[in-house]
């Protein structure tokens, strides 16, 4: 799973149960859940929605880095070479999660985003 | 030079800032502590992401934008203190946020919440409190607000929405009786009292030990404060499955992500 992965506790539709789920988000946008205990996935299809996302962070950015400097100087100047390098493959796996979300979406219904069980 | 118009100016201008100061206000106390069954390295589902913030940097952003709530106290887990810090610092701008770790049970939570507040509530510098459940992002300032009034009219509110598929059994488990319309109603939180009853009852109930399943249990054991509903939001639902997420996603893309 690519993007960036978070494990919660959730009520899974199949399990009807509180479990372990993995959701994947591409920026603010969350892109596949998957219950860990059964498999059930949903996956969307946000590729437009993504790309008008990314737009706005990509505006937003300056803005953000100004605020971060100006709180945390320090902080925000060490880890500067490090989000240099790593910043445009984080954006490549994002792209990598979101088409591959969206060719699985449409594999099972053209219409939006699917559940699928494993 | 200043006139004796300036000094009357700036007598009124300090009178008014005393009255200011001395108005009470309502507290918002946001509940992020809950206990859910925990098997790995997850992390407390009010701090996943939702629409490029944490869910429950959402519910402080409405708090703070109610101009009769003084004080909002987010009630933590130890544990999620990292996560806490980083929200208050990266999510909550303009926003004085007081934390509280809380207890094992959302009752001890709060008890510890309104503990924190106790000085200020026996001062009377708090009237009301509202107490919200983290796992509901998408309260919007006007219900906050309008819980609010109808606590301090009142003395006790909770917000809800009528629950008309909702059918009761009957005593012997098997006869349906027909509930009339309007008569029950799917609760929902910031649930709002006035303070100084409210720690009261709180503080009797951890006496007699008795542990209720919401704040208005709780007061409807310990207090004769009138309760009143308000109405509900349908956005204001609470994060159980994963849609949800997707939901709670959607409603603030089409608000433009301002509630």
């Amino acid at each position: 799973m690519m993007g960036t992965v978070e494990h919660a506790m959730l009520v899974c539709h199949d399990c009807g149960q509180e479990t372990r789920h993995e959701l994947a988000y591409a920026g603010r946008l969350l892109v596949v859940t998957t219950c860990t205990r059964c498999g059930n996935s949903i996956e969307r299809d946000v590729r437009s929605q993504y790309l008008r996302d990314l737009r706005h962070r990509m505006v937003s950015k300056p803005g953000r880095m100004l605020r971060r400097l100006r709180r945390h100087p320090v902080g925000f100047a060490s880890s500067l070479p490090r989000t240099t390098v790593v910043k445009p493959w984080e954006l490549l796996e994002e792209i990598r999660l979101v088409w591959g979300a969206a060719a699985g979406a449409r594999r099972e219904d053209p219409g939006g985003h699917q559940q699928r069980g494993t | 030079m200043a006139s004796s118009y300036d000094f009357r100016v700036a007598e009124r201008k300090a009178r008014r800032g005393w009255r200011e100061r001395r108005r009470p206000y309502a507290a918002g106390v946001v509940l992020a502590s809950g206990a859910g069954s925990r098997v790995g390295a997850e992390i407390n589902k009010v701090y996943l992401p939702l629409a490029g913030r944490r869910l429950v940097s959402w519910s402080l952003g409405a708090f703070a934008r109610v101009p009769e709530i003084g004080v909002v106290v987010l009630v933590a887990r130890p544990q999620d203190g990292e996560l806490v810090n980083w929200v208050l610092d990266r999510e909550v701008d303009g926003a004085e946020v007081e934390v509280v770790y809380g207890g094992e049970t959302r009752q001890e939570s709060e008890l510890r919440a309104l503990r924190h507040l106790a000085s200020r509530i026996d001062d009377g510098v708090v009237d009301t409190v509202l107490l919200h459940d983290a796992a509901r992002p998408l309260v919007s300032p006007a219900l906050i607000a309008g819980v609010l009034h109808s606590a301090r009219e009142h003395g006790g509110a909770i917000p809800g929405l009528p629950a008309e598929d909702i059918v009761e059994v009957g005593a012997d488990g098997a006869m349906l009786t027909e509930q009339p319309p309007g008569a029950v109603i799917r609760a929902q939180t910031p649930q709002g009292f006035r303070a100084a009853p409210l720690l009261a009852a709180y503080e009797q109930a951890a006496r007699e030990e008795f542990l209720g399943t919401d704040t208005a249990s709780c007061m409807e054991r310990f207090s004769a404060l009138p309760v009143h509903w308000v109405r509900g939001e349908q956005q204001n639902f609470k994060i159980t499955y994963p849609h949800d997420l997707v939901i709670a996603e959607q409603v603030l893309a089409a608000a433009e992500y301002q509630l």
